[in-house]
């Protein structure tokens, strides 16, 4: 009730402040409009007053020296017509001519008229005063000297009014700029009013909320009032907003106190490369970190408050869950999901109930196990391969050895071929051994490689004497096309040797006979491109790059006849690689590959041990 | 600058050969917020081919390690030279990124 009362009041006047400003205004301008107004018009009139009796008393003198010259000249009927048509003009009440004695030789009044004529003699006496008239009359008194030696009087008596038209000019003008005023401040206080009435809500919400007002509802003003209003509420929100996150920081500490290693661990937990997720009993997520949301492709704003069932759409998970919910599961639960947009993506969620909390709150840890699940894969694929390749040559050797034990009678032809089968079985071993040792001391980053200067012409030239012989062998042609110069480069000869001579090697393996092998040189923007070419098997496109995987071989019954332990390729392009350069493919099933190595004319400096 | 791109188990390689500068820089950028938006943020930077960055180089770098700070990861670079490696101490920013001497290193810490 306080609220409602402390909104009523606040906002009610927050409201009406700039229209209490604009309505006092108002009034005070029309207030000071018609105070000018009237002031104005009284001038106006005081003047026009004054004017008048000024100018009935300079009429009344100049009347009273024509009517001496009149009487001097004793021309009554003169005096008479002045004074009638003097009285006509200033609309006198009354205007006489009295002479000693009281008789009046000339009036405006006819009836007031009591001589006919001059009388003889000029009557003696004193001329009787001039009654007073009105208040708002001008009453003028001239005395009138005839001849120096006869005496009378001149009274006039003039109404002090004017007409009432003699001050609309004014009245109009005072009006119309009393008008003009006063909607030139309407105008303005409409305008000023659409900016001043979001600033005057926000005010009074201020005022509220310093009275102790915390409602987001009770605080919020009408958006119509325009963007600094819709300002004032998002504001409003957000701080609502993260008074909800504090409160739901404090949860578990009893007394709800501010604690500042709640912070730290949030910091804590958003440091994390796991993700971290609490989900309370009504299978509501209560917080994520920035991993969580990351791996489960969101956001955090997204995953606060959002059902589990959405954002973490496995049924397992979801049955784990509800199992910490309904207290049903104590103990951890871990469960490997993956994800539909995650391509080979593979999470690990590990879900436990959490301790100390009311609710049956649940932690679930996110890992991305991608890469170990791939590395475990990787290895089991490694040693059965092994196994599988070790296995073939020590069969046969065993198998020549209890031949040569059990028959001791074999002629020294048979002894001869026995041991010669056992001999070659034993380089065979001694060569996958030797690669695969290659290939983990590559992948344990324990090997290094010694760089030098190396004559890219004197590669080519070893390549050749190596290969020659058993080119010829197998009657495949083998063409070197080189340049004229080379440049020098830096990297590990012996490395380059072996990892050019499995490509080259391969290539005169796989090539039928009457066939030709070509290694071309090219140099360009700073990287030496060798590329093997062949005119063999050739390669399926799906199989083009997981040939470069160790101990794969491609799926051709053609293979069968041809040995190899399928670790040249994978040796050779982490030589490449180690180089700063790669190796890749391009094929055509039944017509023939084409291998490149390319390497970098600068070697890394990190290389050069 | 030529950019690319190749897996390595279920981390993805960038190899930027060139300066990254001015429009390269942004052409890195792109790759790399790809490559994390895809991959989760198993990336690694093999920087062998960069001989020099300057600032909008830089920027992208810290852009790049912004974007893996949301996963409390942080931008995996190796084989990088002495020039870059001393630009970035200039600036003093090399303590926001993880060094490895080559590619493989790089890879394993993801294990």
């Amino acid at each position: 009730m306080k609220q409602r009362r402390l909104r009523k009041y606040f906002l009610a006047r927050g409201e009406s402040l700039v229209a209490t400003l604009g309505l006092g205004g108002s009034l005070i301008l029309v207030a000071a409009v018609a105070g000018s107004w009237w002031w104005t018009a009284h001038t106006h009139r005081t003047t026009l007053l004054e004017e008048r009796r000024l100018r009935t008393e300079l009429a009344t003198r100049l009347l009273a020296q024509s009517i001496e010259h009149a009487l001097a000249a004793g021309d009554v009927a003169a005096v008479r017509t002045l004074v009638v048509e003097y009285g006509s003009r200033v609309q006198a009440t009354a205007c006489e001519v009295v002479l000693p004695g009281g008789g009046v030789l000339a009036a405006t009044d006819a009836t007031r008229v009591t001589l006919t004529g001059i009388p003889e003699p000029w009557p003696e006496g004193a001329i009787p005063a001039w009654t007073a008239g009105a208040a708002s009359d001008v009453v003028s008194e001239a005395s009138l000297s005839i001849d120096a030696q006869r005496e009378a009087a001149l009274h006039v008596r003039v109404p002090l009014t004017y007409p009432a038209w003699a001050t609309w000019d004014v009245q109009v003008g005072a009006a119309v700029v009393g008008v003009g005023a006063l909607s030139v401040f309407l105008g303005m206080y409409h305008v000023v009013r659409v900016r001043m009435r979001a600033l005057g809500a926000v005010s009074d919400a201020l005022r509220c909320l310093g009275s102790g007002e915390k409602a987001r509802e009770i605080l919020e003003v009408s958006e119509t009032f325009g963007a600094a209003a819709v300002a004032w509420n998002q504001l409003l929100r957000e701080r609502e907003s993260l008074q909800l996150q504090l409160s739901d920081e404090r949860v578990g500490t009893p007394d709800g106190a501010p604690q500042r290693s709640d912070d730290n661990a949030a910091d804590a937990c958003d440091a994390m490369w796991h993700g971290l997720l609490v989900v309370d009993d009504q299978l509501k997520v209560c917080y994520s970190n920035g991993a969580a949301a990351v791996f489960l492709r969101s956001t955090r704003e997204r995953l606060r408050g959002a059902d589990a069932r959405t954002a973490l759409p496995y049924p397992r998970v979801i049955e784990a869950l509800s199992a910490v919910a309904n207290r049903t599961l104590r103990i951890r639960s871990t469960i490997e999901v993956e994800p539909e947009q995650g391509g080979d993506t593979v999470l690990r969620l590990s879900i436990r109930p959490m301790r100390g909390v009311d609710t049956a709150a649940a932690l679930v840890l996110v890992e991305d196990v991608t890469q170990q699940r791939l590395a475990d894969k990787s290895r089991n694929g490694f040693v059965a391969q092994a196994t599988h390749e070790l296995r073939t040559p020590l069969t046969n050797i065993r198998l020549y050895v209890e031949s040569l034990l059990e028959r001791s009678d074999q002629d020294v032809l048979e002894r001869s071929r026995c041991l010669n089968v056992i001999n070659e079985e034993v380089r065979r071993l001694e060569r996958i051994v030797g690669d695969m040792l290659s290939v983990s001391e590559l992948e344990a980053g324990s090997l290094r490689l010694t760089c030098d200067d190396v004559r890219v012409e004197m590669l080519f030239t070893q390549l050749e004497a190596d290969y020659r012989i058993q080119a010829a062998e197998r009657q495949v042609g083998l063409r070197f096309e080189l340049p004229p110069k080379f440049p020098v480069i830096k990297g590990d000869r012996d490395k380059i040797v072996i990892a050019l001579g499995n490509l080259v090697g391969n290539a005169l393996k796989y090539t039928p006979t009457g066939g030709e092998v070509v290694v071309s040189v090219t140099e360009a923007e700073g990287k030496l491109s060798i590329s093997v070419s062949d005119t063999g098997i050739g390669i399926s496109d799906a199989e083009l790059e997981l040939v470069f995987e160790k101990f794969y071989r491609a799926k051709d019954e053609r293979l069968e006849s041809i040995s190899g332990t399928g670790l040249g390729l994978a040796l050779s392009r982490q030589v490449a690689r180690l180089h700063g350069g790669d190796i890749t493919v391009t094929s055509r099933l039944n017509k023939g590959s084409t291998f490149t190595f390319t390497l970098p004319s600068a070697t890394p400096m990190s290389l050069a041990a | 600058m030529q950019i690319n791109e190749h897996q390595q188990g279920a981390v993805t390689i960038v190899v930027p050969n060139g300066p990254v500068s001015l429009s390269d820089a942004e052409q890195l950028r792109t790759v790399a917020m790809q490559v994390i938006e895809r991959s989760l943020g198993r990336l690694v930077i093999d920087a062998t081919g960069v001989p020099f960055l300057d600032s909008r180089g830089l920027e992208v770098l810290l852009e790049v390690t912004e974007k893996l700070n949301e996963s409390g990861s942080a931008l995996k670079l190796c084989g990088v030279k002495e020039t870059v490696r001393e630009i970035m101490e200039l600036t003093d920013l090399a303590g926001l990124f993880e060094y490895y001497d080559d590619v493989n290193s790089a890879v394993r810490s993801f294990l």
